[in-house]
Parts: structure tokens; C-alpha cells; sequence
């Protein structure tokens, strides 16, 4: 958190004293101001196993964990002057910190969730920094980071310029950033991952369908296609690199509209499109199998190995 | 009877006229500025009939939505052997009730209404007061399956057996729920 | 005094009781006034349904709206029946009645997107199915008339997608000047991207990667615009 002006002032006018007693009031200082910067915060209500959360958190800090009771609870520290609301019943639950309608900047907040497992979470937020294990739903910011992971149902991740970095293990998920950097680990089943300009990096074994797109942001994708797996990629100005396992066999079609085509996998060259001089390659690994195709105008595409 | 055939009168007419018959075929054609005057033309029947149904401005109009992008894909299969407005209403009232069957919420419904639910009994004295001034309110507030009954049989002419057909109650229990659905409004109503 | 039945009386009130149960049943209500009573207000709820006047209509704005969002939803299955791309554009195109301004602006994207996609599939046919054959003997000729309407479509919803983006300038103040920053920046690469994939089709009308790339690009348009939506 940085400093408060009351501890920066106080931080200057203690240049003359000595240095030991300017650390101790600063510290004090700081700790009283920090006291009252925040409000701690306890909740707890029953909400049924499988009851929607719904929650607008605009900045700051929010953590949500899935634990395997028919509760909620939330604890943290609320900023000075910030309302914390929730409302709802069993059956459904709303929460958050309230906006400031004359468009006061709301100042940030720190609080961890605990919700049943099975609940479906919808978490709004402008620049708070979104972490949660083990829960499914909807998280969407608009500059701040979204960490995820842990085993969940379905997962969508929206985001204007935030980093997002998926470590879930879920049969469908879809991310998307705009200058974030998205980062997805895990083994998500069927995964539709796109960004505009920031990188897209994907390492995972675990993915059978996939779509992964940018428009100036690199794409890379390194692991072991599923067997049975149809993948497509498609990038304008940024590049696609794939990093395949040395054994893996799969079905590649690689084509760029003007761009270039590098295959450090096999000998065999890409074949030259006129008129636009761009590139498509074709190539079998091992015995097929998975899909991948790969689409750019005029971003580079490199396939090779670990 | 004809299922529904009395239920669209303010637009049968229009299915005569030529114009409208050109538009039904360029619309046949894939001709979708063709269509738009189809739906111009029927869109007020039919949200008539979905705003009946199932008693909810929003939902009716997302119901219209349906209604009209469903005859546009099936569009080829009218052959003129009824009116149009007659199809329409056809077409409607099946994508309706397709609705509210995977509408977990009204399919629960649709099977037990419980007789004794009666909204009235619950509403505020000001909404007994707007249903005894709008019969539309009071439908609105039916329970689904003996509203749906109230308006296939009372409002657009089907029999008991045609409404059986359509979703898959018995004849009795379509029957009874008509008579529920009339009890139901009379109460409301304040009769 | 044993009073007539439930059936007797709804079927009396709306004349589905048979001729013998009929006259019982108003020899009885000639004699009994409850029963008389309910009868009567039975058949004058009868009338009162049948006379009912249909429920107000939508007002001029809202048939308008349900004609866009229908409008777009056809849109959007066309592009599934007529290109290879992933039936994407019918997800995003929703149902909704009351949209936000960049809700119905994300719509009109996809529609436009719709009609473009349509056009290059229109322009990938042969102009002729046979060496020397007349382009208006080929099967081509007939898809011509729905060439021209899906420009139309195109040329019109890419002026209301103007329109409605006129308008998001309008609502900026609702974010701050990072994030409409970052959204100038992301759509301009956008609109490049399109730019670029659209004059490359012009020259390269048959390729079909360069028709996958431009669908794609729309999608990330129409993303943009609902995370935008999202953000205000």
C-alpha cells in the first residue's frame, strides 16, 4: 500500500530528529493511519450449496475459495468510508462494496470469501486484483489481475486490460484480456482464449478443443495435443510459436497470408503463396490424430519442439 | 374447430391482399426486407398471443423474437393451405409451449397447479384493485397451466383434446385446469 | 336441494354440455337462484373473455428493437449455413430486450460481420460453372440478388454500427481516461486488422483462411464491445 500523506508529512517534518526515533513515529504513525484507513470486516450467512454469489468489487484485493459447507463467509478490512453491502437469502446472495454515485473513486478494500463449491460466482470488478480456487462462474475486471485455479465446473474470464492467468482444471473455459497478458496452465477441457494485444501464453496438457486468437499479441502454445483434439489459432500481426513434444504425433496446417512460416520440426519447407508472399505448410507428425490449424496475415508462425 | 382460427382477425385480412402474398413469397426467397413486412404485419398478433400465454411483457417479447426467427427457418413449409396469420398462430403457440416445458420453472408449474394457489389471495389490496380494471392482469397472474388452458380454449377456440395433443396433459386434466383457471378469475375479478 | 355439478355449470356457461344435461340442468336453475347465480357469472365471464381486446401492443420503438435483435439473430444463422466458420456469431447475438447502447452496438457488429462473411462467401462462388458458359446461365447468377441484398445489409449496418459508436462516445465519462484509452487502442488494432484482412479479400476473393481471419476479427470486435459494456 503506498503511504499516506499524513506519513509523508510526518516523514518530513522528522528529518531533523534522530533517526531512530523519526523510524518509531513514522511506524506509529503509519499503523494509526492504517487502523483507520481500514475496517475489519466478518459475514457469515447459510447459502445453499448450489446458490449464486454475486459480486461487485471495484478495487483492491478479493479472494474467493471453495470450502464444502452450506455457507458463505467473508472477512477482510473495508475501507474507510467505503459501505459494504450484502444481501439475499439461501438461496442467493449479493455482495460488494457500493459504487460512489457522484464518481468519487472508491477506495480499495481487502476481503476473502469462502463459499460452498458449488456455487456460481459472478465477481465484477474495475481494478481489484481477483483470486480464486476451486469455484466456478463469471470474473470479469477491468484493469486488475484475475488469478484462478483449482477444479471448477465452467469458467469465463473477462478482462479490458488486466492479466489473467488460469491454472483451473474445468471442462470449459473461456478467457479473454485486451492488453493483458493471459497466461493458461491447468487442464482445461474446451478452452476459447483470445487476447487483442497482449501475449497469449498456453501451457497445458489437458485441453481437447481449443481456440486461441489475437490480433498483434503472440501466441504460444506449448504441450502435448489430446488425442482426439481439434485446435485453431488464428493471430494478424502477432505470431503463433508452437512447442510440440519431440514424439507427438498430430495433423498441423499452418498458412500465413504474408507472413512466414519457420518449421523447426521436420525438413520439410514451407511452399511460398503468390501473390501476397506469404506461406502455407502442411505437415504430419507421427501417426495424426489431433487438428491444428493455424491462421495469420502477417504474423510468424513457428512450429518446433521441446 | 380450426386450432386458432379465430384468433388472428385483425390480420387475416391483410393475408389476401396481394402485397402481403408478394412479401410471403420473396420472403420464401430468402428476401429478409421481404420478411420485415411479414413481421410488421403479424408481430402485434403475435406478441397478443405470447403476452396471454405467459402472462410477462419480457418474456413475450423475448418469445416474439423466437416466434419470428423460427418462421423465418421454417418459412418453406408454408404452403398457403392455411392463412398466414393462421400459421403464425400455429407456429406460436408450439414455440411457446416448447418454451415453457424447458422452463424448469413453469414446467413445474404446468403439472400441479395447486388449486388453492390463487395470486389474489396474496396480492396487495392495490394489485386486487388493477385486476378487477384489467382482465389481462388477472390472466397474467393465473397459474401457467390453467392460464395456458384459459387461452387456448377460452380466447383462441382449441378443444380440450387439441390442447391435450398440444402439451401432452389429458383431456380431463385440461379440462380441469379450464375450470380452475375461470374460478380462479372470477375470484379475481371479484365476482 | 341437490345442485347441479361443476361440469354442468362450466359446460352450461360456455354451451359444451349436451342437449339432455342442458335441459336438466336449467330446469334446475329455473328452481335454485345459487346455482342461477353462479351460472350467470360464469357466462358473463365468458363474454367478458371474449370480448376482451387484445393486450396493448409494444409501442413503435420497441417493434422496431425486437426487429433488429430479429433481424440480427436470422443474420447470424445465415453465416452458419453459409461459411465454414464456427457458428460463434449465433451465441453472441442474444435474445435480450432491453439492450444498452453497446449491447445493440456489439449486435450490429456481428451483423455486419454476418454480412460481409456472407459476401465473401457470395464472391468465392465460380462466376461461371463451366469453361465459356454466360456468368447469368451459371448457378451463380441466381445467388446475384442475394449478393446484392447482403451488401445492402452490410453497407447498412455498417452505418449504424457508426451510428451507435457515436454514441458510445458520448457515454465515456462513465469510464476513466485508462480504460478508454485502452479500448481506443484495442479497437483501432481491430479496425486495422479488418482494414487490412478486407482489402487483402478484395485482391484474394477465394481464400478461404483470409475469410476465417476476417470472421475472427469481428468476433474480437463484437468481444471488445460487450467487455466495454461490461466496464461502464
Amino acid at each position: 500500500m503506498p503511504p499516506s500523506p499524513t506519513t509523508r508529512a510526518a516523514s518530513r517534518c522528522g528529518a531533523g530528529l534522530a533517526l531512530p526515533m523519526l523510524a518509531a513515529a513514522t511506524a506509529l504513525l503509519a499503523l494509526g493511519t492504517g487502523a483507520r484507513a481500514q475496517q475489519p470486516l466478518i459475514r457469515a450467512r447459510v447459502l445453499a450449496a448450489n446458490a449464486p454469489v454475486k459480486i461487485f468489487f471495484p478495487t483492491g484485493s478479493i479472494r474467493v475459495d471453495a470450502w464444502d459447507r452450506d455457507s458463505i463467509e467473508v472477512r477482510g478490512r473495508v475501507a474507510r468510508g467505503e459501505h459494504f453491502y450484502l444481501a439475499g437469502d439461501a438461496h442467493g446472495i449479493k455482495l460488494g462494496i457500493l459504487d460512489h454515485p457522484d464518481g468519487i473513486l472508491v477506495r480499495p478494500s481487502d476481503i476473502v470469501l469462502r463459499v460452498p463449491r458449488a456455487s456460481q460466482i459472478s465477481v465484477k470488478s474495475v481494478s481489484a486484483t481477483i483470486t480464486a480456487t476451486g469455484v466456478s462462474g463469471w470474473f470479469y475486471s477491468v484493469s486488475g489481475a484475475i488469478h484462478l485455479s483449482g477444479r471448477a465446473r465452467t469458467v469465463e474470464v473477462e478482462s479490458l486490460a488486466g492479466d489473467v492467468d488460469l491454472g483451473v482444471i474445468a471442462s470449459w473455459v473461456r478467457a479473454r484480456t485486451g492488453d493483458g497478458r493471459l497466461v493458461v496452465r491447468g487442464a482445461p477441457e474446451d478452452l476459447d482464449a483470445a487476447t487483442v494485444r497482449g501475449p497469449l501464453d498456453v501451457e497445458s496438457a489437458g485441453v481437447v478443443r481449443g481456440r486461441f486468437a489475437s490480433v498483434q499479441g503472440d501466441i504460444r502454445f506449448a504441450g502435448a495435443p489430446a488425442a482426439n483434439g481439434v485446435f485453431e489459432f488464428s493471430n494478424h500481426s502477432g505470431a503463433v510459436n508452437l512447442v510440440l513434444p519431440r514424439t507427438v504425433s498430430a495433423t498441423l496446417d499452418l498458412s500465413s497470408i504474408t507472413g512466414s512460416i519457420e518449421n523447426n520440426f521436420t525438413q520439410l519447407r514451407p511452399v511460398a503463396s503468390a501473390p501476397a508472399g506469404g506461406a502455407t505448410l502442411h505437415l504430419q507428425l507421427g501417426a495424426g490424430g489431433p487438428h491444428v490449424t493455424v491462421r495469420t496475415f502477417r504474423g510468424l508462425i513457428r512450429v518446433g519442439s521441446r | 374447430m380450426t386450432s386458432g382460427a379465430n384468433a388472428p382477425r385483425s390480420t387475416a385480412a391483410a393475408d389476401g391482399a396481394s402485397m402481403m402474398g408478394d412479401a410471403v413469397r420473396l420472403a420464401q426467397a430468402g428476401d429478409l426486407r421481404a420478411f420485415e413486412s411479414v413481421y410488421r404485419a403479424h408481430v402485434t398478433a403475435v406478441y397478443a398471443l405470447c403476452r396471454r400465454m405467459v402472462g410477462d411483457d419480457s418474456e413475450a417479447r423475448d418469445l416474439v423474437q423466437d416466434i419470428f426467427v423460427r418462421a423465418w427457418e421454417k418459412f418453406a413449409s408454408f404452403r398457403g393451405e392455411s392463412s398466414l396469420a393462421t400459421w403464425l398462430h400455429r407456429l406460436g403457440v408450439n414455440v411457446i409451449l416448447e418454451h415453457l416445458r424447458t422452463s424448469r420453472r413453469d414446467a413445474l408449474r404446468f403439472a400441479d397447479d395447486p388449486v388453492d394457489d390463487v395470486p389474489a389471495h396474496g396480492a396487495s389490496a392495490a394489485e386486487r384493485i388493477d385486476a378487477r380494471l384489467d382482465l389481462d392482469a388477472a390472466i397474467a397472474r393465473l397459474p401457467s397451466g390453467a392460464r395456458i388452458v384459459l387461452v387456448l380454449h377460452d380466447l383462441h377456440g382449441y378443444s380440450h383434446d387439441e390442447i391435450a395433443r398440444l402439451t401432452g396433459i389429458a383431456p380431463g386434466t385440461s379440462r380441469a385446469q379450464l375450470w380452475r383457471a375461470r374460478r380462479h378469475l372470477m375470484r379475481m375479478l371479484d365476482r | 336441494m341437490t345442485h347441479i355439478t361443476e361440469d354442468e355449470r362450466q359446460g352450461l356457461a360456455d354451451g359444451t354440455l349436451d342437449a339432455d344435461g342442458t335441459a336438466a340442468a336449467v330446469a334446475h336453475l329455473a328452481q335454485c337462484d345459487a346455482c342461477a347465480a353462479d351460472v350467470t357469472q360464469l357466462r358473463t365471464l365468458m363474454h367478458q373473455l371474449h370480448d376482451s381486446p387484445p393486450p396493448s401492443s409494444p409501442n413503435d420503438s420497441a417493434i422496431e428493437e425486437l426487429w433488429t435483435t430479429i433481424r440480427a439473430r436470422i443474420e447470424a444463422r445465415k453465416v452458419v449455413e453459409l461459411s465454414a466458420a464456427p457458428p460463434t456469431h449465433v451465441a453472441a447475438v442474444t435474445r435480450s430486450g432491453h439492450w444498452h447502447v453497446w449491447r445493440v452496438a456489439a449486435a450490429v457488429v456481428a451483423v455486419a460481420a454476418a454480412g460481409v462473411v456472407a459476401i465473401v462467401q457470395f464472391h468465392s462462388r465460380p462466376v461461371t460453372t463451366a469453361a465459356g458458359s454466360p456468368a447469368s446461365a451459371s448457378p451463380a447468377a441466381s445467388a446475384q440478388p442475394a449478393l446484392l441484398q447482403a451488401s445492402d445489409s452490410s453497407r447498412a449496418y455498417q452505418q449504424q454500427v457508426q451510428q451507435l459508436l457515436d454514441e458510445i462516445e458520448m457515454q465515456r465519462a462513465m469510464l476513466g481516461p485508462t480504460t478508454t484509452a485502452v479500448a481506443d487502442s484495442d479497437l483501432s488494432a481491430i479496425d486495422q486488422a479488418i482494414a487490412e484482412l478486407r482489402a487483402a479479400l478484395l485482391r484474394d476473393p477465394n481464400n478461404a483462411a483470409l475469410r476465417q481471419l476476417l470472421a475472427t476479427s469481428y468476433q474480437q470486435k463484437l468481444d471488445l464491445l460487450k467487455r466495454l459494456n461490461n466496464a461502464s
